[in-house]
């Protein structure tokens, strides 16, 4: 029973070491997701600290920890879309053709690739975590509130993921994948995670709030800033799963379906 | 039409302006038919006012804030990142060409080669004032509005000391490394350069490091030296000199970088 | 005495540890067509771009159209027309524009410029396509295109860089006849690379053999020929009897290398030998399943100063030891 197991996730393991090796190996593909959100969560935390005496700021210690689920968002989803970029050389490179014709289940080699990203994001977090704690950030829910943001970025990983490999099975391009960047970069910045909507209100408000990033956002920061509660991981943990439920499952129908 | 070539003598002496008025041209003409180019340059500019006009409303109730119209705070800014990725073009389309070979036609010619460098910067000029003319209008639909007329003429030297320090850099780089693949560290340079300054709020309002940093970094003198025409209490010689004084350094220092790179490029 | 258009003198460039150029002695005269013949990384490009002032020597000193390429590189460049490999052309640009930019750079009037480019582009054939793309352009229209922006300032001397590696016979044969044509009318001296035996055998006055960075036969192609001495006789046989075959033939003339699988030998005395040799194999009871019989070509020349075919495959390992030997006397 448990052989015949191991021998069904063989396929998947194997894609996902291929996938971790690949990351490890290749740190120009991931380097821009680590060090571009923790530029940002310094350059913003050093100039906009003295707007929490703005009436309407939430209460908090600093802004560094205020930009903290910013920071985490934010890198996890830029970095998720290097397992697009991966898929997309090696269909650019004849390996969809291989990966087709491979005996074993497809939907399996994609979920391997998948885990790739997924623990890149896990370090992702804990270094972001780590990071900003040196540099005199909190996180008020502890240990609980930490581990939830870990899966919480791992999940969207997944999703954010998922999309990229859409785009790279539907397109084969390279090109595109990269083009796919500036949805994610738009929809992080027009969000609650640089700044309190309630203060920038106008269009800008209504937005923010409509944004699903925002609701992910809210309540990694309850998290970090109010404390652990278990309606605020579950919802974090819970918007991510779902996320990546449903892009997933579309990014599967697209590989059965044969994309390009 | 043979009899005609032999006979007539071809005496040339070619001169640095025409050279360099050649090469400009060239990069104008790749730009009036890669129109997408100038969209990439005016991506992240236009974005960033945008968001930021929205986002960061608040910031002007903080007492000392310069001005309360938040996208007369945004528009310079934006306008000299415009100017900064206009200018890093130039290291791009170079790096294209060293990588297809038309930088050897270029550097066949038989006069003085600087004009490949003079020409270059020309043609990220006229990218970066396209870029700027774009990002200004966009700005004026987001609520910006001078304050005085006197600041005109000081926001576009500091546009043009922009571009032409971006340009620089990147053409400095890309002369030294001549690989393609160092292209992605001028978008990075420019992003790194312009937010370590009074890109966000003024330096008064900064904390920790990035006050010495802003302090440190002459993007801020030029900023400063942008912002005069928007907001109070405008042009005053106390900021500006500081801001002309660093643009032409900024320029001269960037100038010889990217000058000596030429001069070395033949291995 | 002027100065021979092209001369070099130990001419050497290294890099890092790679020698890609050993001191290459080189005298081109006025009016002459100098064929640089030799496989892909043998040096002629890197010799190229040091003599068009593109890359500086390590070692050695060369002076073209009279002048230092180190010392007045601008001067040269003013003197010089070059095509190099590839016709790096920038495809969103039109013939004509194109024309125009070499022509400024150049120094040329805009009047003489735009009069001199429409008779180049005429005169290259390509009149129709002058207001197009290049990047619209075929192989052949863009090493044209090329050749006419080399032309433009009228230059003493051409270099061409594998003028015709990627075109079609009919494309070869039309940039040829362009050659030539410059070179009888304009006494344009012209230096051209080339890795085919036939384009340095039709075009070229004089050529000179390089391989592994080093200039290994220099001369006219007529007398290098001759220096190899006796045509080259192969034959094909069946591997049962080709040591048979072998034995019989080292009777007649040194072996040379061949193709795998062939037996080649300079024969002595040539055809009237021929009879002798069919009888002699047939007394050994080799059945011959094919013979020729060749006068040395320029590809006997090549395999005989460095032991290899410049076209087809490989030496038979046979005739390498033999042709090591001749690599090393060439030295």
């Amino acid at each position: 029973m448990s052989a015949m197991v191991r021998r069904r996730l063989a396929p998947s393991l194997a894609m996902a070491r291929r996938s971790v090796r690949g990351i490890i190996r290749q740190p120009q593909l991931w380097a821009p997701s680590v060090v571009f959100p923790l530029f940002f969560g310094a350059v913003s935390s050093a100039a906009f600290d003295r707007t929490r005496s703005i009436p309407g700021f939430p209460e908090v210690d600093s802004f560094l920890t205020f930009i903290l689920p910013a920071t985490i968002i934010q890198g996890v989803m830029f970095g998720a879309t290097s397992v697009g970029n991966e898929m997309a050389i090696d269909m650019e490179n004849g390996f969809a053709d291989r990966l087709r014709a491979a005996p074993v289940g497809r939907t399996g080699l994609l979920l391997g690739r998948l885990a790739g990203v997924m623990s890149l994001a896990v370090v992702q977090v804990i270094a972001f975590v780590g990071i900003f704690a040196v540099f005199g950030a909190s996180v008020a829910g502890g240990l609980g509130a930490i581990v939830a943001l870990v899966v919480m970025g791992s999940l969207l990983s997944g999703a954010i993921g998922s999309f990229a490999l859409i785009v790279a099975l539907r397109t084969g391009s390279v090109e595109a994948v990269n083009g796919s960047f500036p949805i994610f970069f738009a929809a992080v910045f027009m969000s609650s995670a640089f700044f309190p909507p309630e203060l920038s209100g106008g269009w800008f408000e209504t937005v923010a709030r409509l944004n699903p990033v925002s609701w992910l956002v809210d309540a990694s920061r309850d998290l970090v800033i109010d404390g652990f509660t278990v309606s605020a991981a579950a919802t974090a943990v819970g918007l991510a799963a779902a996320g990546m439920a449903i892009v997933t499952a579309e990014a599967v129908r697209t590989l059965l379906g044969g994309g390009k | 039409m043979t009899e005609a070539t032999v006979t007539r003598p071809i005496t040339g002496e070619p001169t640095l302006w025409r050279s360099t008025g050649a090469v400009a041209w060239r990069g104008v003409l790749r730009l009036l038919r890669f129109p997408a180019v100038l969209i990439q340059s005016f991506f992240f500019p236009a974005f960033f006012l945008i968001v930021y006009v929205g986002l960061y409303r608040a910031v002007t109730e903080l007492p000392g804030f310069p001005t309360d119209n938040v996208a007369n705070w945004y528009l310079p800014f934006m306008l000299l990142q415009g100017a900064a990725f206009g200018g890093v073009g130039a290291g791009f389309s170079t790096a294209v060409d060293i990588d297809n070979g038309f930088f050897d036609r270029l550097m066949l010619m038989p006069g003085n080669r600087r004009s490949i460098l003079l020409g270059a910067i020309g043609s990220a000029l006229v990218r970066s004032y396209g870029v700027a003319i774009a990002v200004l209008l966009l700005g004026g639909a987001v609520g910006a509005r001078p304050e005085n007329w006197v600041g005109m003429p000081l926001l576009f030297i500091a546009v043009t000391s922009v571009s032409i320090i971006g340009s620089c850099f990147s053409l400095g780089l890309i002369y030294r490394v001549k690989d393609q693949r160092i292209a992605p560290l001028f978008s990075i340079g420019i992003f790194m350069v312009l937010f370590v300054s009074t890109a966000q709020v003024p330096l008064d309002l900064t904390t920790g490091w990035l006050t010495t940093a802003a302090k440190l970094n002459p993007t801020t003198q030029i900023l400063e030296l942008s912002r005069t025409g928007f907001v109070d209490p405008g042009a005053q010689w106390g900021q500006i000199w500081p801001g002309l004084i660093a643009a032409g350094v900024g320029m001269a220092l960037l100038g010889a970088f990217a000058d000596r790179g030429l001069r070395n490029f033949v291995p | 005495m002027t100065m021979a258009p092209i001369r070099a003198v130990g001419l050497s460039r290294s890099f890092d540890d790679l020698v890609a150029v050993d001191q290459i002695d080189l005298t081109v005269d006025k009016g002459e067509i100098f064929g640089f013949l030799g496989p892909n990384g043998a040096g002629k490009s890197t010799t190229v771009r040091m003599l068009t002032t593109l890359l500086k020597p390590t070692a050695g000193q060369a002076w073209v159209a009279g002048h230092d390429v180190v010392a007045e590189a601008a001067t040269v460049r003013s003197k010089i027309g070059v095509a190099l490999q590839d016709a790096a052309i920038d495809p969103i640009m039109t013939g004509t524009e194109l024309i125009s930019l070499q022509a400024t750079l150049h120094g040329l009037s805009r009047s003489v410029g735009r009069e001199r480019g429409s008779e180049l582009i005429e005169r290259v054939g390509l009149t129709g396509a002058a207001d197009r793309r290049v990047g619209t352009y075929s192989g052949g229209m863009r090493r044209r295109l090329d050749l006419a922006m080399s032309l433009i300032h009228e230059p003493e001397v051409l270099f061409l860089d594998e003028p015709t590696t990627g075109l079609d016979p009919t494309s070869r044969q039309a940039l040829w006849e362009e050659v030539r044509r410059l070179n009888s009318e304009f006494g344009t001296t012209v230096l051209l690379t080339t890795q085919y035996l036939e384009e340095a055998d039709q075009l070229a006055d004089r050529i000179a053999i390089i391989d592994n960075a080093r200039i290994v036969r220099q001369g006219k192609p007529e007398e290098l020929k001759k220096g190899v001495g006796d045509p080259t006789l192969r034959i094909d046989v069946h591997p049962d009897v080709r040591d048979t075959a072998e034995r019989v033939l080292t009777e007649f003339g040194p072996p040379r290398p061949a193709r795998k699988g062939r037996l080649a030998i300079g024969l002595a005395g040539g055809a009237t030998q021929l009879t002798t040799v069919v009888r002699a194999l047939d007394e050994a009871k080799v059945v011959v399943q094919h013979m020729e019989l060749d006068e040395p070509s320029l590809d006997d020349v090549f395999a005989e100063a460095t032991g290899r075919r410049l076209e087809g495959e490989a030496a038979s390992p046979e005739a390498e030891p033999d042709g090591e030997a001749a690599a090393r006397a060439a030295q």
